[in-house]
């Protein structure tokens, strides 16, 4: 499977700090790729590097094999969705859609995909509405568009859904999925949102401190993490003697089970989710645990006695 | 407010209306024979001739003020150096910089001086006393309220947009015409009008460069309350000229709104 976009050993160092160190990558085409991590850790730099905004200290970028970390933002056949649009503002709709076209194909030709890039995010009869007059969710559609129209090699997303209101993100989420099926366009997602990344996703990479942590599918990341800071960033974990168990893996009641190994602990806290309930706990050897438990289950008040356990194929183990 | 800008426009006004002193001033009756004589037609001919070399200046004013004012946004931590040094000349008096742009350009000044020395011409250029140095003269005066404007609009723009345009495939001189230009719209309005209106009004510039052979508007109404002591025409060409500055400035913005929507 040969990659369509490739980095190797991609570093970027600023006055006083390494934004991104030593980063290798290879995404296939057609993929939804993200790139996942706390604020600060490098993945919008990762991305800057790509689009051509930033050049890297070292390694190299490869676009369908070719070389592109030296080349200017204009000569890559990639295409940034930022994260505030950056729709110009003195320009329609319609005009900004053109904007990257006006040297490319026949004037025809022009109008024809640019009419299909409209319909494709669904901004018919909106063409000549200007930026100021457009809803966030109509902007980053827009902004979509902007750059699907010029058909890039790579789609480059930073954080496109953090502007938008929480309801709507997640409608926008399976759009965007569809989306990029239907076109078969490679994505390059950037976002610090683990619950986007994970619903979204081919594959993820995890970033922290400038360093790719894993690279894997929702499924792998979740289930097997390579390190402690994978397994806490992707959802929650408790830390017990030095083994991660999730919450939805602990179980909890009132007697004792038997034949398993267990820890005696105390109900702390009965946090109700809707759907499910946390059980917050603590153990005698003073470590917090939680349980997720469903609603149907009993219920557990503050100060009761309770046997926690799981499953040995549940524990997660780091070296470090 | 009242006692800064209404209180020597009422004046004015009324001296508009007033007949002419035998030294200069004002006596009654009142009369609106100074409005009349602004029909005259060697009246318009200075007008258009005002607009003209304002127009002009106006124009090179902006040209020179963008690239400036571009460069200045770009220079990261001289930004600040830099703004002072366009500031700078407004340390000494307007008067003397004018005389000093004199000894420059005169037959015997030292651009000429120079060039005779050097044998690059053997008679000395005609630098002073026309039109061009009128315009340089005022070129020079004015630039700063050209440059300020723009800088300010430079500064406030999104860098994020020019970023886009070069992501969809624009080179940095089609970013500058198709975002940076039409983005910086507002303050090339601004640096015009800052521009433009003092340059109509001006009197000094003309008379010291232009030799009192280039009349403008300015020099006409200067002159009224000097030398041909006519205060109550002086007044009428000077609120006319009011007047006529209003209105176009009015029609002005009223375009660009109309453009906007």
């Amino acid at each position: 499977m040969a990659g369509v976009l490739e980095l190797r050993g991609v570093s970027k160092q600023f006055p006083g700090h390494a934004a991104v160190s030593g980063v290798s990558l290879e995404v296939p085409q057609g993929e939804f790729f993200s790139l996942l991590g706390p604020s600060g850790c490098g993945k919008t730099t990762t991305l800057r590097l790509i689009a051509g905004f930033e050049t890297p200290t070292s390694g190299a970028i490869f676009l369908n094999g070719q070389p592109i970390h030296e080349l200017k933002p204009y000569e890559r056949n990639v295409s940034t969705v930022f994260q505030n649009y950056a729709l110009f503002p003195h320009l329609t709709v319609r005009g900004n859609i053109e904007f990257g076209l006006r040297r490319g194909p026949e004037v025809h030709e022009i109008a024809r995909r640019v009419q299909t890039a409209i319909e494709m995010v669904r901004l018919s009869g909106k063409e000549r509405r200007y930026p100021h007059q457009m809803s966030g969710g109509e902007k980053q559609r827009a902004a979509l568009a902007r750059s699907l129209v010029l058909e890039p090699d790579v789609l480059l997303l930073d954080e496109p859904l953090s502007a938008l209101d929480p309801n709507l993100r997640k409608q926008v989420r399976g759009e965007l999925k569809q989306l990029q099926r239907r076109v078969g366009i490679t994505f390059l997602f950037v976002t610090h949102d683990q619950e986007e990344a994970l619903s979204m996703s081919d594959r993820i990479a995890v970033m922290n401190a400038g360093r790719i942590e894993q690279v894997g599918t929702p499924e792998e990341l979740y289930l097997t993490p390579a390190s402690r800071f994978v397994a806490s960033f992707l959802g929650e974990v408790n830390w017990i003697d030095g083994i991660g168990v999730r919450p939805e893996s602990v179980r909890v009641s009132k007697c004792p089970p038997t034949g398993v190994p267990q820890r005696q602990a105390t109900v702390t806290r009965s946090r109700f989710l809707g759907n499910r309930i946390h059980v917050e706990s603590q153990c005698g050897s003073g470590e917090a645990v939680i349980a997720e438990v469903s609603r149907l289950e009993a219920c557990f008040a503050a100060g009761e006695p309770v046997h926690l356990w799981w499953q040995a194929s549940d524990e997660l183990r780091f070296a470090d | 407010m009242l006692l800064l800008m209404i209180a020597p426009l009422g004046i004015v006004c009324a001296y508009s209306l007033l007949t002419r002193g035998p030294y200069g001033g004002v006596m009654r009756p009142w009369s609106i024979g100074a409005y009349g004589r602004l029909a005259d037609p060697l009246y318009a001919t200075i007008l258009v001739r005002s607009f003209w070399i304002s127009g002009v200046t106006t124009t090179l004013c902006l040209v020179l003020a963008f690239p400036l004012a571009l460069f200045i946004s770009r220079s990261g931590r001289r930004k600040n150096l830099y703004l002072s040094l366009v500031i700078l000349p407004f340390w000494t008096s307007f008067l003397i910089r004018t005389y000093a742009w004199m000894f420059l350009l005169r037959d015997t000044g030292l651009i000429n001086t120079v060039l005779q020395t050097l044998h690059v011409v053997r008679q000395p250029l005609p630098l002073l006393y026309n039109d061009g140095a009128v315009i340089l003269g005022l070129v020079y005066a004015y630039l700063p309220f050209a440059v300020l404007p723009l800088y300010a609009t430079i500064e406030r723009m999104d860098v994020t947009l020019l970023e886009a345009a070069a992501d969809l495939g624009a080179r940095p001189w089609q970013t500058m015409l198709r975002v940076m230009l039409p983005l910086a719209a507002p303050g090339f309005i601004a640096a015009g009008v800052l521009v433009f209106i003092p340059c109509l009004g001006s009197y000094l510039t003309p008379d010291l460069l232009g030799g009192g052979k280039t009349v403008l508007i300015g020099n006409l109404i200067q002159n009224q309350f000097t030398t041909a002591r006519d205060w109550p025409f002086g007044a009428a060409a000077s609120l006319a000229l009011m007047a006529l500055v209003m209105v176009l400035l009015a029609v002005a913005l009223r375009r660009r709104r109309e453009a906007l929507l």
